[in-house]
């Protein structure tokens, strides 16, 4: 990472993530000490500004949900740090840790299967009111929960249902109210409304951006559709395979589109308005995305890319593109 | 597209499920449609529409147990598929008519290579075949889904291969007995975006090539209007709009439509809102009488709530089932 790309990035941010690496053993000898690696996520570094979303793309298997997860403390990042307001908590004891757990909150992508089924909608959400003992008694519990899912659309009185009850949209509110309970300032949507309905998934963006004005909430938007992350997003990565290749403030991303993946990612996405239909020249990539277990040198890209040649077998570099637009790719050297 | 005989025509189809002894659940109803040779259908709706059971039954893939029709008729090639008896419909199963699934994992068989799951569709229909014939048949049908190292991937199981490639077999063994109708149910939802423009880009070459029509399934309005040359908008198993692609996205009529284009985040919409349809979508269970839309609609009206609306033409080519079509295009026509 060149130094002048770092330092743009440096000052103010309420979020930032400086080279984060996380590696999980793929395969052992007869010892059980790991002889390949998969690499989940490699030098992964960027920062979100508060009150504002970072988008995070990518196809499966990028490692965009790894970036969350390592965020959130659900993995130990084998390198790299993570700032929350210009401390370190990367290292942090679990007891050290807890009061950035609570500042820091996730909704996942199935809200089937992220619900107990043996637990009462208000339970659920009052979970972590419980764990972080954020009510003196029960009626403050109860008022607390009756707020969170006024907030989120749902009627207090549902408070007594149990998640089958719900339907998909309602338990995603449910998510939504539970990870709103501890006050947190910073929320990871890992791909929170794929799992949805169309006319749901409308009600639920909006939702989450209703809240983001209101509580002036930092989100780190996971998703593999471009169009959902067009619609949120501030800012937006880019992952292929582990790796960043582009980053850069959403617009500037979306209206000169510089990696050749972040193009063919953005040809690929359907359209269905004619305007759109007529600009767009579709670029199709041969092949799949190769495993990461023990991941080529050099650009991770360039087996699928049109423009690869011998340069490409070297790590390639970062450029800007424009202001708050960079790109790691060897066509801009 | 010449306006001859339909190849496939599904008349006034309605679709039942038994619960038990009292409680059945109407699952489609009254669903009619044509569809000609060469043409690619596209089915789209959320969750519970009816569009996977409307399509199930023109192979008759539902429970049998458990499914009853009281209305219809589905007719192929001027045969009646709906009431045609198991052994009847063996020799279009797979052969004139095929069906590539959503999940292909769950679709193939685990403990047979990809090349003996080929060449057993083949040798089905085609019990004379030799041996030899089926293989070179089935290393055709791969090589033409642009697998890379067709001998091998034959010999490998489903397993062994990416998801875009165990589609890719999927549809080679679809295609490989050359059949009139490709069914496929959400083919590509299980897939990334740069795998998904592959298979789709795919699915319109060999179309091109042999001719076959296809009903396309698939709740994402996207990839709908790059394949579909007309669509079929359905809403708690009812048909509420049919009309040509283009003219779909450009002049939607029901209110239904309207408002499933317009919750989808689109790059040139630049609000700070996306617009919604209100409420949920309501199961079979509870499914209001009269239009099924109408406890969502902005336009509803007591004559919603009581009677489903007859079909209209709001164009040549272009129908929709709205009492208030004209009114919601009014107001609608100035928010747009």
């Amino acid at each position: 990472m060149t130094e002048q790309f770092q330092a743009k990035t440096d000052e103010n941010y309420f979020l930032k993530a400086e080279g984060l690496t996380m590696h999980f053993p793929a395969a052992s000898d007869a010892l059980g000490r790991p002889t390949s690696w998969i690499h989940a996520a490699d030098d992964v570094s960027f920062a979100v500004p508060k009150g504002k979303t970072l988008g995070v793309v990518g196809e499966s298997g990028c490692g965009k949900s790894t970036v969350g997860k390592m965020l959130l403390d659900i993995y130990r990042p084998t390198g790299g740090k993570i700032f929350y307001e210009g401390k370190d908590i990367t290292a942090l004891s679990p007891k050290e840790r807890r009061p950035y757990v609570k500042k820091m909150q996730l909704v996942w992508q199935d809200p089937y299967s992220s619900l107990d089924p043996r637990l009462r909608a208000g339970d659920i959400i009052a979970e972590p009111i419980d764990n972080f003992r954020l009510a003196a008694n029960r009626a403050e519990r109860a008022e607390k929960v009756e707020r969170l899912m006024q907030m989120c659309g749902l009627y207090p009185e549902m408070a007594t249902h149990y998640p089958h009850q719900f339907s998909g949209g309602q338990r995603q509110r449910i998510c939504i109210a539970r990870a709103l309970a501890t006050d947190p300032e910073f929320v990871v949507c890992d791909e929170a409304v794929s799992a949805l309905d169309v006319s749901i998934q409308a009600q639920i963006i909006n939702l989450l951006k209703d809240l983001q004005d209101e509580l002036r909430l930092t989100y780190l938007f996971i998703s593999h559709d471009l169009n959902i992350v067009h619609f949120i997003s501030d800012e937006i990565i880019v992952m292929y395979l582990g790796q960043i290749v582009e980053r850069g403030t959403m617009e500037t991303v979306y209206r000169n589109r510089a990696h050749p993946y972040t193009k063919a990612l953005f040809s690929a996405t359907p359209a269905f308005t004619a305007a759109e239909k007529q600009k767009k020249q579709r670029i199709l990539l041969e092949g799949d995305v190769p495993s990461p277990v023990d991941p080529p040198k050099g650009c991770r890209f360039r087996g699928r890319c049109p423009y690869a040649d011998k340069r490409c077998e070297e790590e390639p570099q970062w450029h800007a593109v424009e202001d708050n637009h960079f790109v790691k790719c060897r066509l801009f050297d | 597209m010449e306006e001859k005989n339909p190849l496939l025509q599904v008349v006034d189809l309605s679709v039942d499920f038994r619960l038990d002894r009292k409680t059945s659940l109407h699952a489609v109803r009254h669903v009619s449609f044509d569809l000609y040779k060469g043409e690619t259908l596209g089915i789209v709706g959320e969750s519970g529409c009816g569009k996977s059971v409307t399509c199930m039954s023109i192979l008759q893939l539902n429970p049998a147990r458990r499914t009853r029709y009281p209305s219809g008729q589905i007719l192929f090639d001027g045969k009646d598929l709906l009431h045609m008896t198991p052994k009847q419909l063996r020799p279009i199963r797979g052969n004139e008519i095929a069906m590539v699934f959503q999940e292909p994992m769950t679709a193939m068989n685990p403990l047979f290579s990809i090349g003996d799951q080929l060449m057993e569709a083949l040798r089905v229909h085609n019990p004379r075949m030799e041996k030899s014939e089926a293989y070179e048949r089935s290393l055709e049908a791969v090589r033409r889904v642009k697998i890379p190292n067709p001998e091998r991937i034959l010999k490998t199981y489903p397993f062994a291969l990416s998801g875009g490639m165990r589609q890719r077999a999927m549809i080679a063994m679809a295609m490989i007995t050359r059949p009139k109708l490709l069914i496929c149910d959400e083919p590509t939802t299980a897939l990334d975006v740069t795998i998904q423009a592959q298979v789709l880009d795919l699915m319109n070459e060999l179309k091109h090539e042999i001719g076959t029509s296809i009903i396309f399934i698939t709740h994402d309005l996207g990839v709908i209007s790059e394949m579909a040359d007309r669509v079929l908008i359905m809403y708690g198993g009812r048909v509420c709009e049919e009309a040509d692609v283009d003219e779909l996205f450009t002049k939607p009529r029901h209110p239904y439509t309207v408002g499933l284009i317009d919750s989808h985040p689109n790059p040139e919409y630049d609000g700070d809102r996306l617009k919604v349809i209100p409420g949920s979508v309501p199961t079979l269970r509870d499914m209001p009488a009269g239009c099924p839309f109408n406890n969502r609609c902005a336009y509803a009206s007591d004559t919603c709530r009581d009677v489903f609306p007859d079909f209209e033409e709001a164009e040549s080519g272009h129908t929709v089932a709205c009492h208030n079509w004209r009114q919601a295009l009014q107001k609608g026509g100035a928010a747009r």
